[in-house]
């Protein structure tokens, strides 16, 4: 029963965190629609949810501030009051407390928190509310409003105990005694919602909540599924060429083959059930928008599309944070004041759009802004007067890569951060966290037009394509997704222009690296003797990460091949350039390479070193 | 008395309380209960037939407790299915309407499996007795 009840809780700790997010973009819409009864109803609804089964598991915290805004938002449903913003303030406070509340609960942290000045701050706003609008002069005083005229009913009907049940008959049969007919009496209390409201897409229906644990667990047992799958495809083909006539290893081969297929249904049905729409990060962004837009006295209208994208948990997890501080990034530093703008003859007000959308493996999540663009001199200097690049470095850059600089850890372009962008992080968490999703940041910025960040994640973090390559006798997997060609070239085609070797391909020159140099392991000494290495032919890698372009060269292609990343722990992927590993098909442990730390030590910016 | 096996549904937008009253009714002994997240819901699955009795709440999207126990009372097949109506303390006011409209007993959140058994009890008694 105790396991039961935990989960109870969890539940609802889930639940109401959903309804939560879920009824605060509406706030936005609400004071961007004026009062909509079926806004209110919802908000209020949420509340009364909350509290009717936060009431059931104790929690009476929750249960205090969730009546207390209930009580407001059902006036406000029922036209006693108008929405203003101070109500709607003190509401959006009470939003924050209960997610605050249920953040305690979930940390199991037993922290108190006291509610008891925002119960009473709920309370006051209502009665300031309530008091004002009895001072407008009424028309319809005439008109009882819904509450007395049940209170009359009331006094005429008995109180409605137990009692008043057994008696109902015999009192709905004497209409005489004053009741109003069921019809009557739901004209004078319109408090129930429409009937014929436009049905809502029905969310959560048929629907299982399942602990993300349970999920989990399935992942990991389809990964090592998939590992299997791999060394029975690779067991299959050698008996198939070894035994070619043999009907045995062809029936082994058609089973296996079977066997692949399934298993890649078994892998994508799993993953989609970690997949939830993107929606859950976004919907506290027009909240925070209309704060910030606020407290800057930035007038700015956010559009978002494709909040129905699906990604990965995890990506929902870790997204919310680059993306929060992207956006405040946008909105703080991007868009110029008012004034500006309309100097500028553009719309006084700023516009900021969040695009999310599916582009093969990955889901791309653009955050663009109509603001003044960054000033790619202006970052040049401020870098090298931090110390984070040399003046050289700096006079090198291109304007691509120069606006990479506002990733670097501590760099911040104003001299003080505000309150709103600052928050003693920078844009370097953004990076960061999108890299540790194997994703990848993109900034392109043109003056007085704007600029555009663009997050490209993989839809899946356990399971990834990569390309199999050999250098030094060792097997290397590298993930498919950045990789954009493989050459064969000649040792005749590569250039060295200012010591760094570089090969053109189709009119573009490329910067090449050794893998061998990459990963600091020695060339020629412990390879196993193919002395491959000096042949004439070189096969090389083309990577492309955003809007960077390098090669790498490595020995020897092996193939393709689908694995399950097995996270190594007390792994430094910055400084290894390894991801994990994974096993592979002949059963050996093979490192998965990151992409992106080797990108970013080759053509980033040196830090310094 | 009444049957233990019957298919009892619980209506409520909220997935944790139809938890926690399919958990109730699970202690008082029912064994067969379904659940509906809506009042809509729960009539297309009341028609489908074979329920018993029902446990709605009030406030719901699409169509709440009070427009469920409506529909359910117009309906001939269904109109004498017993159906416990569950509110809160605020809307005291509004048990009246359900009463009007032919609820059969209510029952205030939060409440314990004793208090849900004892409403039960009386239903079914009532129910019985007029039967």
């Amino acid at each position: 029963m105790t396991d039961e009840m935990e989960e109870i809780i969890n539940e609802f700790i889930t639940e109401a965190e959903e309804s939560l997010e879920r009824i605060e973009p509406l706030f936005v819409e609400l004071e961007q629609k004026g009062e909509d009864k079926e806004l209110l109803n919802d908000i209020f609804r949420s509340m009364h949810t909350i509290k009717g089964a936060a009431g059931f598991l104790g929690f009476q915290p929750i249960v205090d501030v969730a009546h207390s805004s209930e009580n407001i938002m059902k006036k406000l449903r029922d036209g006693e009051l108008a929405a203003s913003k101070p109500l709607m303030d003190v509401i959006l406070e009470s939003v924050d407390m209960l997610r605050a509340l249920l953040d305690h609960l979930k940390e199991k942290d037993d922290i108190e928190e006291d509610v008891a000045p925002l119960v009473q701050k709920l309370t006051d706003a209502l009665s300031a509310a309530t008091t004002e609008d009895a001072t407008l002069p009424s028309d319809n005083n005439d008109a009882v409003s819904p509450d007395e005229s049940v209170d009359e009913v009331f006094d005429v009907l008995p109180e409605p105990s137990e009692e008043s049940i057994e008696i109902v008959k015999p009192v709905q049969e004497s209409s005489a005694a004053g009741i109003p007919e069921p019809a009557a009496l739901e004209e004078c209390a319109p408090v129930q919602t429409k009937k014929d409201s436009p049905p809502k897409v029905k969310e959560g229906a048929q629907n299982l909540r399942v602990e993300v644990s349970r999920i989990d667990k399935v992942m990991d047992l389809a990964g090592e599924v998939v590992l299997v799958r791999n060394r029975l495809l690779n067991i299959s083909n050698y008996f198939e060429q070894q035994y070619n006539n043999d009907e045995q290893a062809e029936i082994l081969a058609e089973t296996v083959s079977f066997l692949d297929r399934v298993t890649s249904d078994m892998q994508l049905a799993v993953m989609r059930m970690r997949m939830q729409p993107i929606k859950k990060v976004l919907s506290k962004f027009p909240r925070l928008v209309r704060d910030m837009s606020a407290s800057v006295n930035k007038d700015v209208d956010l559009v978002i599309s494709g909040e129905g994208t699906e990604v990965d948990k995890t990506v929902i997890e870790h997204i919310g944070d680059p993306l929060t501080h992207i956006l405040r990034n946008s909105i703080d530093h991007g868009l110029e004041p008012t004034e500006d703008r309309i100097a500028k003859g553009k719309p006084a007000k700023g516009r900021v759009e969040i695009n999310i959308y599916q582009k093969g493996n990955q889901v791309v999540i653009e955050i663009l802004d109509d603001g003044k663009g960054m000033d790619v001199e202006k970052l040049k200097q401020k870098a090298v007067e931090k110390g984070l690049i040399t003046a050289e470095e700096a006079h090198k850059m291109t304007d691509e890569t120069a606006t990479d600089i506002i990733f670097m850890p501590g760099f911040s372009t104003k001299k003080q951060a505000t309150e709103l962008s600052g928050r003693g992080v920078g844009m370097d968490v953004v990076k960061t966290n999108v890299s540790l999703l194997n994703g990848y940041v993109e900034v392109s910025t043109r003056k007085d037009v704007g600029t555009t960040f663009k997050l490209c994640i993989p839809l899946t973090l356990a399971i990834i394509q990569t390309l199999m390559v050999e250098v030094s006798g060792t097997k290397y997997a590298i993930p498919l997704t950045p990789i954009e060609e493989t050459l064969m070239v000649s040792k005749d085609d590569i250039d060295n222009v200012t010591g760094q070797n570089v090969i053109v391909i189709r009119d573009r020159v490329c910067p090449l690296f050794e893998l061998t140099n990459l990963l600091g392991i020695d060339s020629n000494g412990n390879g196993n003797g193919n002395g491959d290495n000096d042949s004439e032919k070189k096969y090389i890698i083309v990577i492309s990460m955003g809007d960077k372009r390098f090669c790498i060269a490595v020995d020897r292609l092996v193939g393709q091949e689908e694995v399950v990343i097995k996270t190594l722990s007390g792994l430094d992927s910055s400084n290894s350039h390894v991801l994990g590993a994974t096993i592979t098909g002949d059963g050996k442990v093979v490192f998965i390479l990151d992409v992106s730390s080797i990108s970013r030590k080759m053509i980033g910016i040196a830090k310094g070193q | 008395m009444y049957d233990l096996k019957m298919k009892v549904l619980v209506v409520d937008d909220f997935s944790t309380m139809r938890r926690i009253v399919k958990n109730l009714l699970k202690q008082i002994g029912f064994t067969n209960i379904d659940e509906s997240e809506d009042g809509e819901d729960a009539y297309a699955k009341l028609k489908d037939g074979g329920f018993g009795f029902v446990v709605s709440d009030w406030n719901m999207p699409n169509l709440d407790g009070l427009g469920l126990l409506k529909k359910v009372r117009e309906d001939a097949e269904l109109k004498e299915l017993p159906i416990l109506m569950v509110t809160a303390e605020a809307e005291k006011e509004k048990v009246i309407t359900a009463i009007q409209a032919g609820v059969n007993n209510y029952v205030v959140k939060p409440f314990t499996g004793e208090l849900l058994k004892e409403k039960i009890d009386k239903i079914f008694d009532k129910v019985n007795a007029g039967g």
